[in-house]
């Protein structure tokens, strides 16, 4: 039953989370756009249509975006220097290597079944009267 | 780039790229079923719907492997730059094959039954606690929400909106998401497959990409030190090396004390010096070539003037530009960044600079030897006409990923276990006349004129739902019923056929038990107390209505089954691999306890009394009489 109520709320969560996305998104993707960048007030309809899940699914970072951006036409940052791109790539392979490695060890030691091939252990009873 | 963004912007090779994707996803599925069918006919096959679902899960984690090995074989082998100028759309196909993966997932394993699809989902298999029984299905609706989001903002859009550093941390989430997705696959598929060749698979994928990128990492310390000066002083002034160091219309990059990196072109101009990044992803424009006057990123083709760094119109991108000067044929870039588009005045090297003999520079600040590329390859850009070279490359490295995808399809196909022998005839609907009995699941007791046998078939309605409500009113009643049926080892089922009168009570029979009936009902034989080892599972599914019908894929499934009425039954499998079959329940004919709702599709071992109905056993059990194994 206790699982059965963090689902419900989760669920609920998520309805509301979609419900101001549904809203939010259009409102970003056609009205809104343009104040992120000259360069994206004229995109067409089609291609605002294209943009439109991502507005709808991220909603909170747009909404920290445009706050951000109030007073300031562009606080874009430029990327990071590719080699330390690279290193940083890198260097998340050294954590995720092991961890996908040990949960398929984990996953094919489980996965032998032996326990099923079982005959009847210990049958103590008798056959009884109808 | 900043203007006239569009969809897509298709150019012939983003056409045949997505050409070639498409032929590698439909070469994918195709060897799946094609093996599968082959391998399993008849009453053996496997389910279509399960078919396709496994089929889609191999073709998509494939899919994202060859994604991610792009950026390091790239960085080793530059003339792979086909695959990341277009990696985006192979990274939007993977999340729509995954996509395909989850809806139809949901749809058969969690639809058609008592709750919401998505309820289902979250409620039906949730025992975080055990690695054995952990709900896979988490893993890969996390790792889902993650691609979704990737490639939802896979625009150019998205890049200028939340800006190039803020979109590269966004899809660094793509590596967690790998890690949900192995944990999926290891946790879910692996548990319906046999043997070492799917897992082995999945280690060397993991392994491959890790050993790509020490692979690349290597290759970029041996160019780093043989190839960039590093300056550790204060001077503004830093030195790049002899003129002839640098290519013509290409670059040596220099790193400033602050560790950012200048890029020192050499072109028609002079030599000029701009920032090492890209505006559009931070690409490398040192890597890059002068391409009619303009510095082209070598990795979507953006481009900028050599002399002042900005982006040629209309494009309004501008990158900081620095002072270069030639002092004894010695060029030196000054570390103090210009503005953005500023055009400082390029350095010209006299035909004497050009003559000059390169001279050592260390990593302290002097110039190495300007050492010749060990190898010329040719730049790749999107719009532009592609050599011999290049073209090769693409042959090779499409069908080196068809093979691939087509080797981890038929990998997977072949290592499934059979789904074993059922049938499920929705194709005629039968007529079955005999005395409804309540185990508590509806049961239809037959007797074989002419042996004298006691039949029993279990009743079920259509979907998840079992028949129980529906048949209360018709219980002790000698009635007809209508219907598809599902056999399994001898046993049998009938799905009820929907519609007003699906169950007809004989005319000749009042809706009322003879004494015959009677008996046939109360013969029930008690044998005991049993210990057995097995799995529950619900008889709908495993008796031919979803192949397989059991294990830990179809764990959610089953207890959603067994949820709606369908009747839970122990499989036991002995040694001399003969199956039996057990209707479990509870104590006083009540249905199965819930508790044991969390060990539905598990390895148990469970305690109970052995009644036999005809020729149906029934497990009697309580709470407490079953563990895990």
């Amino acid at each position: 039953m206790g699982m059965d109520l963090i689902v419900d709320i989760l669920l609920v969560v998520a309805a509301v989370y979609l419900a101001i996305g549904v809203i939010f998104g259009p409102w970003f993707v056609f009205r809104t756009l343009g104040r992120c960048d000259p360069g994206l007030a004229s995109v067409s309809a089609w291609l605002r249509a294209f943009l439109l899940p991502a507005a709808v699914g991220l909603w909170p970072i747009l909404t920290v975006v445009l706050l951000r951006r109030r007073g300031s036409p562009q606080t874009g940052t430029a990327a990071r220097e590719p080699e330390l791109q690279s290193r940083l790539h890198r260097t998340a392979w050294l954590l995720i290597l092991p961890v996908s490695l040990a949960l398929v060890i984990a996953g094919w030691a489980i996965s032998a079944d032996p326990n099923l091939v079982a005959a009847n252990l210990n049958n103590t009873g008798k056959a009884a009267t109808p | 780039m900043s203007v006239g963004y569009r969809a897509v912007s298709w150019t012939t090779h983003k056409r045949w790229y997505d050409a070639a994707l498409t032929v590698g996803v439909l070469l994918s599925i195709g060897v799946y079923a094609l093996l599968t069918k082959l391998l399993y006919t008849g009453d053996e096959a496997i389910s279509d719907e399960v078919l396709l679902i496994r089929s889609l899960g191999a073709c998509a984690i494939t899919l994202l492997h060859l994604a991610l090995a792009i950026g390091p074989l790239h960085r080793l082998w530059p003339e792979t730059a086909p695959l990341l100028f277009n990696r985006r759309h192979l990274g939007v196909l993977t999340f729509l094959v995954a996509a395909l993966h989850a809806v139809i997932s949901v749809g058969f394993y969690h639809g058609f039954g008592i709750m919401n699809p998505l309820r289902s989902l979250l409620v039906n298999s949730t025992n975080y606690a055990s690695l054995q029984a952990f709900p896979f299905e988490m893993l890969g609706l996390m790792a889902l929400m993650v691609l979704f989001t990737l490639a939802a903002t896979s625009h150019d859009v998205w890049l200028k909106v939340l800006s190039p550093l803020r979109w590269k941390r966004l899809h660094m989430l793509l590596y967690p998401a790998y890690v949900l997705l192995v944990g999926h696959v290891a946790l879910g598929g692996l548990q319906v497959r046999s043997g070492w060749a799917a897992p082995s698979l999945l280690i060397l994928g993991a392994v491959g990409l890790a050993g790509l990128h020490l692979a690349a990492a290597l290759a970029d310390g041996r160019r780093r030190r043989t190839q960039l000066p590093q300056s550790n002083s204060d001077h503004p002034w830093l030195a790049v090396g002899d003129v002839e160091s640098i290519p013509f219309d290409r670059a040596r990059t220099v790193y400033t004390p602050s560790g950012d990196r200048i890029a020192v072109f050499r072109s028609d101009v002079g030599i000029t010096a701009i920032d090492n990044r890209c505006a559009h992803q931070g690409g490398p424009l040192g890597e890059g070539r002068v391409i009619d006057g303009c510095i082209t990123c070598p990795w979507h083709g953006w481009q900028y003037r050599a002399g002042d760094g900005c982006a040629p119109p209309p494009f309004t991108e501008k990158l900081r530009t620095y002072q270069v000067r030639i002092l004894d044929g010695r060029v030196q870039v000054n570390a103090l960044a210009c503005e953005p588009g500023h055009a400082p005045f390029p350095a010209v090297p006299e035909p004497a600079d050009s003559a000059s003999t390169p001279t050592q520079i260390t990593r302290s600040g002097a110039a190495p030897d300007a050492k010749p590329p060990r190898r010329e390859h040719e730049f790749y850009v999107n719009y532009l006409p592609t050599g011999p070279r290049l073209r090769l490359m693409a042959i090779l490295t499409t069908g080196a990923a068809m093979c691939v995808l087509a080797a981890v399809a038929a990998t997977a196909a072949l290592s499934q276990r059979s789904p074993g022998m059922a049938v499920w005839d929705d194709g005629h609907i039968r007529q079955f006349t005999g005395l409804l009995v309540a185990a508590p699941a509806p049961v239809l007791l037959t007797i074989d004129p002419t042996t004298g046998q006691q039949h029993t078939m279990l009743i079920v309605e259509v979907g998840k739902h079992g028949a129980a409500e529906r048949l209360a009113p018709l219980i002790g009643a000698r009635v007809t019923a209508s219907g598809w049926l599902l056999q399994r080892d001898g046993r049998t089922m009938l799905e009820l056929e929907p519609g007003v009168l699906p169950i007809v009570a004989d005319p000749a029979q009042p809706v009322a038990s003879t004494p015959d009936d009677d008996a046939l009902a109360r013969a029930t034989t008690n044998l005991g107390t049993v210990t057995l080892r097995g799995e529950i599972v619900d008889a709908k599914c495993f008796w031919g209505a979803m192949k397989p019908g059991d294990g830990k894929t179809h764990k959610a499934c089953a207890t959603l089954c067994i949820r709606g009425g369908i009747p839970p039954v122990l499989v036991v499998r002995s040694q001399s691999a003969q199956t039996q079959y057990y209707l479990v329940r509870g104590t006083g004919a009540t249905p199965m306890p819930r508790l044991l709702e969390s060990l539905i599709a598990d390895p148990i071992e469970i305690t109970g009394t052995h009644l036999r109905l005809g020729d149906l056993n029934i497990l009697e059990v309580t709470e407490q009489s079953a563990r895990r194994l």
